[in-house]
């Protein structure tokens, strides 16, 4: 073929074939380059094959309030999940939806966040399923024990916040009695409970929230995560064929779903993370099955960064 | 344990079976066997597992998919079964939650 675009000697002057020639070469240049990609692999997003599976996606970490940004973060460990459009009480909320505690108020992001996909005006919501153990937690007004109270911490806590308490001495647990204690002191509202204070066995409610932080310590110490943790899946990203929405779900019976975008964009946000999509041709939700959902946005933009 | 490679991802899932003869109540002719959870490098694969079952005494070959974070079977086409599935489902999960737990 190529020969037949050939110009024969004689028909041409010695300019022309040179043009002709560096045309060639250019046209090998650009065959080359398209070969590199196609077999490094790069290029538009392969239906349902991402490049690389990658299995140490975990739950999402912290929830993030940059104030000069005024945008919330769901940091997951190798990428955040930015949503505009809300204010830091939904942040707030949503932190507290995810068993993640407060929201970690910063300045701004450190650093432009490098966005990999944006998509506008899509509807966000925070599923949580009543029958998975994690959002089986006891009334904390019910609980009169310091065993209560360690066992129902113990079994919401992430494998990363287990393993950073494990990793200290007892002497470093004073640390966590300002925030982390504030916090147990809040929600096991141990400034009004005194019959719980009382049987942790001590007086000040500090002081008691300072004995749930090590026995807490004391019983991690004792025991392996191996086996919880290979109970526990990565990030599941599901694609609802009917409700055409995203479904973030990760091992601690909470989904985050994305409607408004479409089956492209999941697509590209599973290559993007590594993962799989898995498409749900079947019903979206039992009918029996009436999860707590929150409403974190309607019409507000996500972005996935990576951090 | 079995070993298999998935043909779809290409990745290499290993399945965990728990035993579930004489825990769930038989559904019909419907008598629930197994349920077998996906693993990947030692770690659960995705929140679905898949059930085994024999029908009227007979091991079938296919299995009814669950997910269990949601406590619901999946793709069940016959609204008269998916209803009569609808009350197994959370037996099971809570069986899985037991297993784990140990």
């Amino acid at each position: 073929m190529l020969h037949d675009r050939m110009p024969k000697c004689g028909d041409v002057s010695g300019d022309e074939v040179g043009e002709y020639l560096i045309q060639m070469c250019k046209i090998l240049l650009c065959l080359l380059l398209c070969g590199a990609i196609v077999f490094n692999g790069c290029g538009p997003t392969k239906r349902g094959a991402p490049n690389m599976e990658n299995p140490k996606m975990k739950e999402p970490k912290s929830v993030h309030w940059y104030i000069e940004e005024q945008y919330s973060e769901i940091d997951f460990d190798d990428f955040g999940l930015v949503i505009e459009g809300v204010n830091s009480y939904f942040a707030e909320e949503l932190a507290s939806n995810l068993g993640l505690g407060h929201i970690q108020a910063s300045r701004r992001f450190s650093g432009p966040p490098q966005v990999i996909l944006q998509k506008r005006n899509v509807i966000i919501t925070l599923w949580k399923y009543p029958q998975h153990p994690h959002n089986l937690r006891p009334d904390p007004s019910t609980l009169t024990t310091l065993a209560e109270v360690v066992e129902d911490i113990i079994a919401t806590m992430g494998e990363d916040n287990r393993a950073n308490i494990r990793s200290k001495t007892k002497d470093q647990l004073i640390e966590f009695n300002f925030g982390w204690g504030q916090g147990i002191r809040n929600y096991y509202q141990l400034w009004h409970n005194k019959p719980l204070v009382k049987a942790i066995g001590e007086e000040h409610p500090k002081d008691a929230s300072m004995v749930v932080i090590e026995e807490v310590w004391k019983q991690l110490k004792q025991t392996d995560d191996k086996d919880t943790q290979a109970n526990n899946y990565n990030i599941s990203l599901q694609w609802h064929v009917d409700k055409k929405c995203l479904e973030i779900s990760w091992s601690r019976g909470k989904s985050i779903v994305i409607e408004g975008v479409n089956l492209d964009f999941a697509e590209a946000f599973a290559n993007e993370l590594g993962l799989h999509l898995f498409q749900m041709a079947t019903r979206y939700q039992h009918p029996d099955v009436k999860p707590q959902v929150m409403r974190i946005g309607r019409g507000v933009m996500i972005k996935l960064v990576k951090t | 344990m079995k070993h298999i490679v998935d043909n779809v991802n290409k990745l290499e899932l290993t399945f965990k079976t728990i035993d579930l003869e004489g825990r769930v109540p038989s559904t019909d002719a419907i008598e629930f066997l197994s349920v077998e959870e996906p693993y990947r490098e030692g770690r659960r694969y995705s929140p679905f597992v898949r059930v085994r079952y024999a029908l009227n005494g007979v091991k079938q070959d296919k299995a009814f998919p669950m997910d269990v974070d949601k406590g619901i079977f999946l793709s069940i086409d016959d609204d008269v079964l998916e209803e009569k599935l609808r009350t197994i489902a959370p037996k099971i999960v809570e069986i899985l939650q037991e297993h784990a737990a140990r």
